[in-house]
C-alpha cells in the first residue's frame, strides 16, 4: 500500500492517462504491479474531479487488452523455448503434474481466465500458461475481454463510489486477497490427489 | 475397513478445516470492515434511499499529503492554480505539476511549516471565495 502510494501514485497524478496506461499495460504483461488497487484510486481522483472516467476507464481496458495479448502471444512464441533452456522449468514443464494443469486449463478456460483477472499474479501466470499450453486464440481473447471488463468495472466502480475512502478500501481488499490467495492455495494442496485423479481421467 | 475409515476422517478434517479458514476469513473481512466503516475511514458519498452522489467530491484539507501534485490539490480544492503559487512564493518552474513532498525536499523546506501553510493558505482561499 505505501508502496502504491508513494512510488505509483505521483507519477499518475503528474502524468495522468499516459502513465495509467504504461502502468496498467506493465502490469498485465510482466511486472507484478497492483494495477486493480490503483484503478481504486484513480476512479476516487475521477470522483474528486481529476480524472474524466469515462476517458480513465478506457485507457485502462485498452491498456489491460494490449498487455495481455502481447504476454499471450510472447509466452506462445517463446515461453516453452526459453524456459526449457533452465534446468528447473525444463523439469516443471515435462512433469506430469504441469500437463495436468495444462488440460485442466483447456476444459475450464473461461472461468479460469475471467477469475485471474482479479488478481495481478494470476493475471500474469494464467497468460503465459494459456499462451504456453496454446489455448485457441480466440477463446484467449473472447475470456480475456470479458474478464478486463468484469475486473475495471469492479475496481472502478468502487473507487468512484468509495471516492476519499480508496485508502481503507485498498487495505481491505489488499489484506482479503492476501487470504483469498493463501486458502486457494491450501485448498489445491490439501485436495491434490483428488484434483489429479479427477484431471487424468 | 480401518484404511477406509481413516482416510474417510482425514477427508472430513481437510474440509473442516477449510469450511473454519473460509469462515474465519469472513469474520476478518466483516470486522475489519466494520471498524474502517466506524472509524469514520471508509464512507459511501452517495445515499442508496434518495438515490442522491454528491460529486464531485472534495476532500478534507487535513488529508493534504507529500505524493499529493499543486495540481490535484488545485484541482479537488477548487483553487486558482496561481493562487499557490503567489501565497507559498513557489518559483519552481514545474508548478504545478511537481509533487509537493519532492518541492520540499528540493528547496530543503520544514516540511511541517510548509504544510501548515499550505492548509491555511487552502482554508484562506474557500473562506474567502
Amino acid at each position: 500500500m505505501d508502496f502504491l502510494v508513494q512510488a505509483i501514485i505521483p507519477y499518475v497524478l503528474l502524468y495522468k492517462y499516459s502513465a495509467l496506461f504504461v502502468i496498467t499495460f506493465l502490469a498485465s504483461l510482466i511486472v507484478p504491479i497492483p494495477a486493480g488497487t490503483l484503478l481504486v484510486a484513480s476512479s476516487a481522483f475521477a470522483s474528486q474531479g481529476y480524472f474524466n472516467m469515462t476517458t480513465l476507464i478506457i485507457t485502462v481496458i485498452i491498456a489491460n487488452i494490449i498487455g495481455d495479448n502481447l504476454s499471450y502471444w510472447l509466452a506462445r512464441l517463446y515461453g516453452r523455448v526459453i524456459l526449457s533452456k533452465v534446468a528447473f522449468f525444463r523439469k516443471i514443464l515435462a512433469s506430469k503434474n504441469f500437463i495436468l494443469v495444462e488440460r485442466s486449463i483447456d476444459r475450464h478456460t473461461g472461468p479460469f481466465i475471467i477469475i485471474s483477472r482479479f488478481e495481478v499474479i494470476s493475471n500474469l501466470t494464467a497468460n503465459i500458461i494459456c499462451g504456453m499450453s496454446k489455448v485457441s486464440y480466440k477463446k484467449f481473447v473472447t475470456y480475456e475481454i470479458i474478464g478486463t471488463f468484469a475486473n475495471v468495472s469492479f475496481y472502478a466502480t468502487l473507487g468512484y463510489f468509495f471516492g476519499d475512502s480508496w485508502q481503507a478500501v485498498n487495505k481491505l481488499i489488499g489484506d482479503f486477497s492476501i487470504i483469498f490467495f493463501l486458502l486457494i492455495i491450501l485448498g489445491v494442496s490439501l485436495f491434490w490427489k483428488k484434483i489429479t485423479v479427477r484431471l487424468s481421467r | 475397513m480401518s484404511m477406509r475409515k481413516i482416510s474417510f476422517k482425514s477427508k472430513n478434517i481437510k474440509i473442516i478445516v477449510l469450511i473454519l479458514l473460509c469462515f474465519a476469513s469472513f469474520v476478518v473481512f466483516v470486522s475489519t470492515f466494520n471498524q474502517l466503516y466506524r472509524e469514520g475511514d471508509l464512507k459511501v458519498d452517495y445515499d442508496f434511499k434518495t438515490k442522491q452522489k454528491h460529486f464531485p467530491r472534495t476532500i478534507d484539507i487535513k488529508t493534504v499529503s507529500a505524493w499529493m501534485t499543486f495540481d490535484y490539490i488545485n484541482v479537488i480544492f477548487k483553487i486558482d492554480p496561481n493562487y499557490l503559487k503567489e501565497t507559498l512564493s513557489i518559483n519552481d518552474p514545474r508548478y504545478p505539476n511537481i509533487r509537493i513532498g519532492h518541492y520540499v525536499k528540493r528547496n530543503q523546506l520544514n516540511e511541517a511549516t510548509f504544510f501548515s501553510g499550505l492548509e491555511q493558505a487552502i482554508s484562506n482561499y474557500n473562506n474567502n471565495k
